[in-house]
């Protein structure tokens, strides 16, 4: 299973699914499936999706799953006390 | 917000909207009224009126619903040029198609043991005649036509946007 972080990407950066579907050249649908994980892209569909938000595709897909929102907050702000007390 | 790789999918011709609920129920009434309508001309006879009258209403209801779905949101889906869909799209469609193949191979199956030996061996007195291969022949036209987007209905999960 292809593990995606679209839906956090997308809302940071205030788009609907329409404005990102637009933006790829796909139905909004096909968002909302990628989003809930019932439908993997192809190649060309990630990568677009990867442009679009200026980021590398493995920061986008994974198929090991990401660490939640509050465990990269978490260790980000312990690698900023590290690097402060550095 | 501009993207180099941006290629959008056509704008789409004007089809009849339906819900994946309104397209699953309209496609189980006009198949089944097409095959209740094949299957019960078989026990008409010419002095029960009401009967035919009934067995007609019944065949237009499905023929009619076979139109609407055929013009509707999943006939669109699966019957347009591929520029008007998206990679998603075009798999469920694939695999729609597959099933539909399947369904009408195994109808002419059917068909073509029937035209046999087999079927007048099992209910005796059994007679294909040309009434029945019109009759088969209507059923199998308007059931092949709205089978790949009857199986696009059922396999839509329906996800809202």
């Amino acid at each position: 299973m292809v593990h995606n972080q679209i839906t956090l990407f997308r809302v940071e950066r205030g788009l609907s699914r329409k404005d990102l579907a637009a933006a790829v050249g796909v139905n909004p649908q096909t968002i909302g499936f990628l989003e809930r994980g019932t439908y993997n892209p192809s190649v060309e569909l990630a990568l677009k999706l990867a442009a679009v938000f200026g980021v590398p595709v493995d920061t986008l897909f994974s198929l090991n799953g990401f660490p939640s929102l509050a465990t990269q907050i978490a260790s980000n702000a312990n690698r900023q006390k590290e690097f402060e007390d550095d | 917000m501009t993207n180099p790789h941006e290629k959008p999918v056509r704008a789409r011709p004007k089809y009849i909207l339906l819900t994946p609920l309104s397209a699953k129920v309209l496609s189980v009434v006009a198949i089944g009224a097409i095959y209740l309508w094949f299957v019960l001309k078989f026990f008409l006879s010419g002095d029960q009126p009401a009967l035919q009258l009934a067995v007609g209403v019944l065949g237009l209801v499905g023929f009619c619903g076979s139109i609407v779905m055929f013009l509707c949101t999943y006939g669109f889906l699966a019957n347009s040029p591929v520029e008007y869909l998206d990679e998603r799209e075009i798999q469920n469609r694939n695999a729609a198609y597959v099933k539909a193949y399947i369904y009408a191979t195994v109808m002419l199956l059917v068909g073509s043991m029937a035209s046999g030996d087999i079927v007048g061996w099992v209910f005796s007195g059994f007679e294909v005649t040309l009434h029945v291969v019109t009759n088969f022949l209507t059923l199998a036209l308007f059931t092949c036509l709205i089978m790949p987007a009857t199986i696009l209905a059922w396999q839509d999960k329906g996800l809202d946007e």
